[in-house]
């Protein structure tokens, strides 16, 4: 056999072999004890390391339910199906996680809140707040540096035109990481059938929250008298609402002078009298809408299709369960007759 | 054989030749990992120790197996086997790095993380490996010019975060935030580190 090439198969293949025989020994040698179960959990983990369940990533949350009875909800990103795995792997029962998504409790877009001195500095929100809590004349208000947007890891979060970050409600995964960064505590993670909030943070008094932004809650208590619930009231000039209960925000947002709830939906549904109407008429009295259902007594009501806002008030008060919802998109309308 | 000639060998692999401003090798991680401190002293560390045993294994092949005039196989003209027997050294000690450091210090290996296994594909150390070689270095040479390329290494990774660490609030026009601006910077830093080159050190 040709020498050089003798010598390359016994250098090559000797320096490989040597190698191979030392990694192999050292993978022996260097074993790392990892509890099986921990590197399943860790695999069945997104591996974003996000942070969101409290822990330093994905790698030490699977450690901390193994070793320390951690909670196996945590994971917002993975959500339910990642729970759900888990519980099983723990042999829990399975476990249900609300999908949360988070919401900007301002609407003080440019036009429409205003500055109170031209910031030319550092675009931070943090650095920014420094100076006199920030150019926005509000002291709650959103400086729309974008702060949110650069911790978000998901692109979840976007700078808008309007100076307002927009979060992208099918992206967000409830981590937290805004609620964290946000130094004017804007964003909240509420559970994501929520589809109207209040958009506002501000304390201050009517008169000075008029002057600085068009949109911002002055305190007047219109919702919480309308909605009629406990699970909003008046707590130092802002409605506090608890949003995880049932409460009924539509004529909440319906009446606020300022338009400080937000809603969401795309399209309300309105509601309709068929035949079975006797004209009691109870429904034009509870109607908050004026001029929304008409008719005379002793003969079928009418509701105007353009300005029912779809509260559903005039649901449960008809006696003859004449009244149906319409164009609803995922509603049930006669579920909220029970 | 004295140290002020170590001293000088060091200085000047961080300064004068240094890998990844004056050769411009191991970029893709210079650019990748700079941008935040942490990592990018963690990957300092460990490209420092691989460059540095990387050197002397690679040296102890080469002389000892390739080098006809010195091999212990009969003269036969290995060299250029070189490559692919650095390489395989190179990633053999990075796995065995990776091996040893999660076993005996758990906390430097989460935060090396992915970077360990990066380094086998970091051209600067097959450099600082070739380089040897061919600058005809002693085995003691070797060593401490790969620990000195992997301090200068650290040194051009250290600087570039700490910079896109600032740069991060800083109002950048829009078609040049990210890696455009990241490159600039290099470029500019690079020029400043090429005035070492006039640097003698006898």
């Amino acid at each position: 056999m040709n020498p050089v090439l003798s010598y390359t198969l016994i250098t090559l293949g000797g320096v490989g072999f040597v190698l191979g025989a030392a990694l192999a020994f050292a993978s022996k040698r260097f074993a790392v004890e990892i509890n099986p179960l921990v590197e399943k959990i860790q695999e069945t983990l997104p591996g974003a390391n996000c942070g969101g369940c409290g822990y330093a990533g994905c790698a030490a949350y699977a450690e901390a339910i193994v070793l320390k009875g951690a909670q196996a909800t945590l994971c917002a990103p993975g959500g339910q199906a990642v729970a759900q795995k888990i519980a099983e792997m723990l042999g829990l029962e399975k476990t249900v996680t609300l999908r949360r998504v988070a919401y900007l409790h301002c609407a003080g877009s440019r036009d429409k809140a205003k500055d109170k001195y031209v910031y030319d500095g550092i675009r931070d929100c943090r650095k920014a707040v420094a100076l006199g809590g920030g150019p926005k004349a509000c002291e709650y208000g959103c400086l729309g540096y974008g702060s949110c947007v650069t911790v978000c890891k998901f692109g979840a979060l976007t700078m808008g035109e309007d100076g307002l970050p927009k979060v992208d409600r099918l992206k967000c995964t409830a981590c937290g990481a805004c609620v964290r960064e946000c130094p004017k505590h804007l964003f909240d993670l509420l559970p994501d059938t929520t589809m109207i909030y209040l958009a506002c943070s501000s304390h201050e008094k009517g008169k000075a929250v008029k002057d600085v932004c068009s949109v911002g809650c002055i305190g007047c208590g219109i919702c919480v008298k309308v909605s009629a619930s406990d699970a909003i009231e008046l707590k130092d000039n802002l409605p506090s609402i608890d949003y995880g209960s049932s409460i009924n925000l539509i004529l909440a947002q319906y009446k606020c002078p300022t338009k400080s709830y937000i809603d969401q939906a795309i399209k309300r549904p309105h509601m309709s009298i068929d035949s079975k109407c006797k004209g009691h008429g109870k429904c034009a009295g509870i109607c908050p809408v004026k001029g929304c259902i008409s008719g005379e007594p002793g003969q079928p009501y009418k509701i105007d299709p353009l300005k029912c806002i779809g509260c559903g008030l005039c649901l449960p008060v008809c006696p003859e369960k004449a009244i149906r919802v319409v164009g609803a998109m995922g509603y049930v309308g006669m579920d909220m007759y029970n | 054989m004295d140290i002020g000639h170590f001293f000088i060998l060091i200085i000047a692999s961080i300064f004068i030749n240094n890998f990844v401003l004056l050769k411009f090798l191991g970029i893709c991680p210079y650019i990748g990992v700079s941008k935040k401190l942490d990592s990018a002293i963690g990957m300092g560390m460990a490209v420092t120790f691989v460059m540095a045993v990387a050197s002397a294994a690679t040296w102890v092949i080469y002389a000892y197996f390739l080098d006809p005039q010195t091999n212990i196989i009969g003269g036969t003209d290995l060299t250029f086997l070189r490559t692919i027997a650095f390489i395989i050294i190179i990633a053999a000690l990075v796995q065995f790095v990776e091996m040893v450091i999660q076993k005996t210090s758990p906390l430097l290996y989460n935060a090396l993380g992915i970077y360990l296994p990066l380094i086998t594909t970091n051209c600067a150390v097959l450099g600082v490996a070739v380089l040897n070689i061919d600058e005809k270095f002693t085995f003691l040479d070797s060593l401490v010019r790969g620990f000195g390329s992997g301090v200068g290494f650290t040194l051009a990774l250290v600087l570039m975060a700490g910079l896109r660490e600032r740069l991060e609030f800083a109002q950048i026009p829009k078609p040049l935030r990210g890696i455009p601006i990241a490159f600039l910077m290099a470029s500019i830093m690079s020029l400043a580190f090429m005035g070492f080159s006039g640097l003698s050190l006898k």
